[in-house]
């Protein structure tokens, strides 16, 4: 099996992650780049040996963020043959445009033979959306509670699974929209919030602007800034080579000023009413 | 490898769609309106000997929301692209949609065949013959999906659906409230400059309702005026 060699941070298996008796069928939403799949499950490696694969240009990136996010949620015990794993360790991290995790995995007990998921039910959609605004932000709740407002108390139930208003899911998508090309655009996400927008002492910073609801300003104020947001080149069915942008392609708000309209009359004559 | 995103969504291309005009007509135009009887004329003939074949069609509103209107007044000219069925030569054009770039395929326009849009027909028209002809609205997923295969077939690039809708959402919210105002009976030509005015209330009061539209629509909706009374007797 071929991997990335690419470093990561390992960490514990949730707590969450108890034994239960319960099956639960947990398909991947893709194929694991280098990594084959069987019946849509994991083929493990070798117990005590830790593998890294690099998950690479997803789209549409809130699927895979999805998935995984939900896959966190289980302990996958997968039969292969004779051969009984167990996931010990999976963590997410997401590197500017990268998922990256890392799976431990050891021998099971040998009477264990059914397979089993531990699952905590899946999250609504808008829990994974608050839970990836506060990831990309570097924000705590109580500090994004601000920018809706609610209280801090409120913001930490949408991640746990509490639907928010329609008003503020709209706001949580416009955030979400914004702050996944602020990561293609500067290093640190959580500085550029909080410094000044722009040079001088009596700037806001891009966060006291985003709580006084002037996102489009910050949408201007990166787009400037080079992304590094990628491309995905790809033959379609019918031979052609096409290419899939990755990233806004927003730009300035600009509307043609009614002074400018031209009332062509070289071409329509005198049209009147 | 084929596609990494569809090039149709899932749910319905239309917001409304018609036989016969008017579809919403309070809604101001957007890119993917789609009009009737509308004269597209292309200039064929020979080089010593143009001539100007005219053709009613029905035909889809190609302009940018920020340039197909300037302020609050639709521009005199208006890019247009023909609407009409498959061609025969063109059986075999279906799902997923892959090749005839130049084509995007109107799912749920007519019940009783394939029409599509043909972005290699392009024409430009006097805004008078698109007034009060209008048949169909796409729906936000329709307009990202037109965004997406136009980019294609201008550029050969193009952003996902989702991505392309994200980026309007602005406009979309919007067209919705500016759509509201129309229905409460103001008139239409009077709601960019209130749009543009400061918001009264809320947690973004002073702030222009332009600037705001993305994190507060709501507390735009809330702060539209009421119908204005009927006229006396």
């Amino acid at each position: 099996m071929e991997t990335a060699p690419l470093a990561t941070e390992l960490h514990s298996a949730p707590p969450k992650w108890a034994a239960s008796e319960r099956e639960h069928e947990l398909p991947f939403a893709w194929s694991l780049g280098g990594v084959m799949t069987i019946d849509g499950g994991l083929v493990l490696p070798e117990a005590g040996i830790t593998e890294t694969v690099t998950l690479n240009a997803w789209a549409p990136p809130e699927t895979r963020i999805l998935s995984l996010t939900n896959y966190c949620g289980y302990a996958p015990l997968h039969r292969l043959g004779d051969v009984r794993r167990e996931v010990k360790g999976l963590v997410v991290r997401l590197v500017s445009g990268f998922m990256m995790f890392e799976v431990e995995c050891r021998p099971l007990d040998a009477h264990r033979d059914e397979l089993l998921f531990t699952a905590t039910p899946p999250a609504p959609a808008t829990a994974d959306l608050a839970r990836e605004v506060r990831d990309l932000s570097g924000l705590s709740a109580a500090r994004l509670a601000e920018l809706f407002p609610v209280e801090r108390e409120t913001y930490q139930r949408w991640i746990t699974g509490s639907p928010p208003s329609s008003a503020n899911e709209e706001r949580l998508l416009a955030i979400r929209h914004f702050l996944r090309e602020l990561t293609h655009r500067v290093s640190n996400v959580r500085t550029w919030l909080l410094a000044p927008l722009v040079d001088g002492a009596d700037s806001p910073s891009a966060f006291e602007v985003l709580k006084g609801g002037r996102l489009a300003e910050l949408w201007d104020a990166i787009a400037d800034l080079p992304s590094t947001a990628g491309r995905q080149t790809y033959v379609a069915s019918d031979g052609s080579t096409l290419t899939e942008l990755q990233g806004s392609r927003r730009g300035r708000d600009l509307r043609t000023p009614e002074e400018e309209l031209d009332d062509y009359a070289e071409w329509l004559g005198d049209d009147g009413e | 490898m084929s596609s990494s995103s569809p090039w149709l969504p899932e749910e319905p291309l239309f917001l409304e769609v018609a036989q016969t005009p008017e579809v919403r007509p309070h809604r101001p135009w957007n890119q993917g309106d789609i009009f009737a009887e509308v004269p597209l004329a292309i200039t064929a003939g020979s080089k010593a000997n143009p001539t100007v074949p005219l053709r009613t069609a029905c035909a889809m509103l190609m302009g940018n929301p920020c340039s197909l209107r300037g302020g609050a007044s639709l521009a005199a000219l208006q890019n247009v692209a023909e609407v009409r069925p498959l061609k025969e030569k063109e059986a075999g054009f279906e799902a997923p949609w892959e090749g005839r770039w130049q084509l995007f395929p109107l799912l749920g326009f007519n019940d009783d065949q394939l029409w599509v849009v043909d972005f290699n027909v392009m024409c430009t028209v006097g805004v008078k013959q698109l007034t009060h002809r209008r048949i169909a609205c796409l729906s936000e997923h329709g307009w990202g999906t037109l965004q997406k295969r136009y980019s294609n077939h201008v550029f050969r690039t193009h952003a996902s659906i989702e991505e392309h809708m994200a980026d309007s959402r602005r406009y979309w919210l919007e067209l919705s409230i500016w759509e509201e105002w129309c229905v409460r009976g103001h008139r239409e030509s009077e709601f960019p400059s209130w749009f543009r005015e400061a918001m009264t209330d809320g947690p973004y009061a002073g702030t222009p309702r332009v600037d705001v539209i993305e994190m507060g629509p709501d507390f735009i909706t809330a702060e539209l005026p009421p119908a204005p009374p009927p006229a006396g007797p």
